[in-house]
């Protein structure tokens, strides 16, 4: 047992170092990149003031610039936003609060047209040590995934309970490096959706930085990349299961809290 | 109309420049720019400007020395400071309504209408 935090302390400093660096990083890639982002800009606005903008060509490279700024731009936010979930603010949170909020939150970005909303969650659930803001980043880019899956509309099931987990898998064994023992209680969320589905050669590849099968102007490949990583943070377990036109499920495994 | 006086200081020498064109063709706004944080204080207390745009990350002096300073000084203290900055997201900004640890904020890049907005609206 005293193996294991000393292994567990370990780890958190590598990943504190690693946190501070990626974060660094970032932070000099956002400096670089978005100094010259607001040169362009500003040189648009100007020469959208200085030339006529009358013949549509003209006005319409005029938007094709500032959308390709803005694009590059959503791009270092993301990045950002990668950075930063490796720091955490970690407090005993209830799950269902936090799912709450984030559906809250979903719902102000879109419109939930012919999408049903079923929440399955337990009432009395053992706190989590959580990140509140991170865990609510974690189940926005989840639910926000869930919906762009389902253009024509559909269901989206929201579940969380608390369970002794009894079955080895990736992540819950015996081994050091499991994150969690058998035998041990953990806080589960499932959210199900009815929509198209991942085809099952972009599933293994789902939680890569910079993988999106959205195009150009979806998305920019880091939303489910950042989820892995705070839920790593969290020392917790993610992993999606899919059918093509059925619909994908994601589980994500937290750690109880000890308070 | 009177016209007001902006300082901006931001070591983007072509940012500054465009920011400048663009904020005078409006015929509201002179403008003075400058590329440097120590070169900026000085402007400061000789132009004596309506408002201050002031970028965070200059090699010289960071753009929060730069106020620390321009607050310190009788001649300058009450001149409004609005920074600029390429490392906060505007989602930030904009949910902080703006304003980030009591001073306003401006995320780069960003369009000349959202900059004038912002500037109306701090200008005394």
């Amino acid at each position: 047992m005293a193996y294991k935090r000393l292994e567990e302390a370990q780890d958190q400093l590598i990943q504190a170092e690693k946190a501070n660096a990626v974060a660094q990083l970032a932070i000099g890639i956002a400096h670089e990149v978005r100094n010259p982002l607001g040169i362009i800009m500003q040189g648009v606005d100007y020469l959208e003031n200085k030339i006529s903008t009358d013949e549509k060509d003209v006005s319409e490279t005029f938007a094709m610039l500032k959308d390709s700024v803005k694009r590059a731009d959503m791009v270092i936010n993301a990045l950002l936003d990668f950075s930063r979930a490796a720091s955490l603010n970690l407090e005993p949170e209830n799950i269902n609060f936090i799912l709450e909020s984030s559906l809250t939150l979903v719902k102000t970005r879109v419109k939930f047209e012919n999408i049903a909303i079923i929440a399955e969650m337990k009432k009395d659930i053992p706190n989590i040590l959580a990140d509140r803001n991170k865990l609510e980043q974690v189940f926005i880019n989840i639910l926000l995934n869930a919906v762009q899956a389902m253009p024509e509309g559909g269901k989206i099931t929201i579940r969380s309970y608390d369970k002794q987990l009894d079955e080895i898998k990736n992540g819950i064994g015996r081994r050091a490096e499991d994150r969690f023992w058998i035998g041990e209680k953990a806080v589960i969320v499932e959210i199900e959706d009815t929509g198209i589905g991942i085809p099952e050669e972009n599933l293994k590849r789902a939680f890569d930085p910079f993988f999106t099968t959205k195009g150009r102007s979806g998305g920019t490949g880091l939303g489910l990349s950042v989820t892995r990583n705070i839920i790593d943070m969290h020392k917790g377990l993610i992993h999606v299961e899919s059918q093509r036109g059925k619909g994908t499920k994601i589980t994500v495994i937290l750690k109880i809290s000890d308070n | 109309m009177e016209q007001k006086s902006i300082l901006i200081i931001d070591d983007e020498e072509n940012f500054t420049k465009l920011i400048k064109w663009n904020l005078e063709k409006t015929g509201k706004y002179k403008v003075r720019t400058e590329n440097a944080g120590l070169l900026g204080l000085s402007a400061a207390k000789e132009f004596k400007p309506d408002l201050i745009l002031l970028d965070i990350l200059m090699p010289d002096m960071e753009g929060s020395e730069v106020a620390f300073q321009l607050k310190s000084d009788e001649d300058t203290k009450n001149i409004p400071i609005v920074f600029l900055t390429a490392v906060v997201k505007k989602e930030e900004v904009e949910g902080k309504k703006g304003v980030i640890g009591g001073s306003p904020f401006v995320a780069k890049p960003v369009e000349i209408k959202q900059l004038i907005d912002v500037i109306d609206k701090n200008i005394y």
